[in-house]
């Protein structure tokens, strides 16, 4: 027998104490994906319904949850009611794994009143309390390692210093990246102009550029000006011409070879989400 | 009902306080046809037994935790710190003279007691074989145990589960 206890992390400047908040409950039901639906986090991937990003080696991170290592409810004082406003985010521990919610502030709910219809209907009344999401927002494995989660940006309070897998280009990134010799920018486009989801694209394809040799380099300006007609190529300079957020975009696809030609029956298409097949 | 049942349990642990005051003042209570002088002390000491027994019924209605011997890396048992502290409440009964005096004493040991950690101490629960231990866990915390198991070293801990009955005491039943 194993008992699940949900937690509660204050955040407070003088406290960031691990509170047991109540026992003997789970917070949401047990996860149920088959390895093929964990993929490995990419922050330009877009999951399907059933799927969820992982991150391996949790433990090992930097952003690894400290409190979680030798975690024990023993070591947590009982959360009382005066702090229950300072939540920041709250887990339950379910045989080896934790599932959490993060708090905002819109999951706080003050003086509710609602018909439960039970046995026989009655009011109920809550006068302070969280709403209970229908899936966690991450949930780490622990006998396995692996961080699960949908969206990095809501858990990036609760696991400190993970955004560094979403991270933008900074302007300074940005600028130079468009000052590739294969890019030739049209006026008033600019580095300035280049917004969140582009970035992105940039710190994540960046790296990729700046490690091929030049050979590869040149067939990959081949394969994309093959695949963009709409991208304006200069044959001459072996330039493309972006002007808009549109055609980087797709500029940033070729990059990360997002075009191909199927198989069967030969049709040329553009996949804004891969995935790695081993 | 936590504080209902530590409102409950340091009456508990401080009723001997009472039991020997009245053991002391034997001849103000009933006779019973003459037998009353031997009869009280056991009838008195009915209580503190009886109520021992009922604070371990209604443990499981606590918040529950899993302890496990991995957790654990420190284990001393107890039972001999905690008995001269509750030796100090025999003294305290045998010298105060009056009941008004009595009652007032009583209000303020009950008021510390209850402030302190040490309210569920409760000399009762090693007569009926209960013994109390200190934990120490990786991270640090010490805790009281209180626990029917005979443990000598942290091995001797399995899993097992128990209820708190304050940020610093559990028992196991």
């Amino acid at each position: 027998m194993s008992i699940n206890n949900i937690f509660a992390k204050i955040s407070l400047t003088n406290d960031r104490n691990i509170y047991k908040l109540i026992s003997d409950h789970k917070l949401f039901e047990t996860l149920d994906v088959t390895e093929s639906c964990l993929i490995p986090y990419n922050s330009t991937h877009k999951l399907d319904e059933e799927c969820w990003f992982r991150i391996n080696d949790f433990s090992s991170q930097a952003f690894f949850l400290k409190d979680l290592k030798d975690f024990c409810s023993i070591d947590c004082n009982q959360l009382d009611k005066k702090m229950l406003d300072k939540v920041s985010f709250i887990f339950s521990e379910q045989g080896s794994e934790y599932y959490f919610q993060k708090i905002t502030s819109g999951k706080i709910i003050k003086k509710k009143r609602w018909i439960d219809f039970g046995e026989t209907a009655k009011i109920q009344e809550v006068q302070e309390g969280f709403t209970i999401n229908d899936l966690p927002d991450a949930v780490y494995l622990k006998e396995k390692d692996v961080l699960v989660f949908k969206n990095l940006e809501r858990i990036s309070s609760i696991f400190k210093g993970i955004d560094i897998l979403y991270r933008e280009a900074t302007n300074e990134e940005t600028k130079i990246f468009l000052e590739s010799s294969f890019i030739s920018l049209n006026e008033p486009y600019g580095s300035d102009h280049v917004k969140k989801a582009n970035r992105k694209r940039i710190a994540l394809y960046m790296k990729k550029m700046n490690e091929l040799n030049e050979n590869a380099k040149e067939k990959l300006i081949s394969y994309i000006s093959e695949y963009c007609p709409s991208l304006r190529f200069d044959k001459e300079n072996r330039q493309f011409h972006i002007s808009n957020e549109e055609e980087l975009k797709n500029l940033l696809y070729g990059i990360a070879e997002n075009y191909y030609t199927t198989e069967i029956t030969n049709e040329r298409r553009k996949a804004n989400s891969t995935q790695v097949i081993n | 009902m936590n504080l209902i049942f530590r409102l409950f349990l340091t009456f508990n642990a401080t009723l001997f306080l009472w039991v020997i005051f009245l053991i002391k003042n034997i001849e103000d209570l009933p006779n019973l046809y003459g037998y009353g002088k031997w009869l009280w002390p056991f009838l008195l000491i009915i209580f503190p037994f009886l109520f021992s027994i009922i604070s371990i019924i209604i443990v499981p209605k606590l918040s529950k935790d899993e302890i496990n011997f991995d957790d654990i890396i420190h284990l001393k048992y107890e039972d001999n710190t905690f008995l001269p502290n509750y030796l100090g409440y025999f003294f305290i009964s045998l010298s105060v003279s009056s009941y008004h005096n009595m009652i007032f004493v009583y209000g303020i040991l009950y008021l510390f007691s209850f402030s302190s950690q040490s309210t569920y101490f409760n000399p009762m629960f090693l007569v009926i074989g209960y013994k109390f231990y200190s934990l120490k866990t990786k991270k640090g915390t010490t805790i009281y145990l209180i626990s029917r198991k005979k443990y000598k070293k942290p091995r001797d801990i399995d899993k097992f589960i128990a209820f708190r009955i304050n940020d610093h005491t559990w028992m196991e039943r």
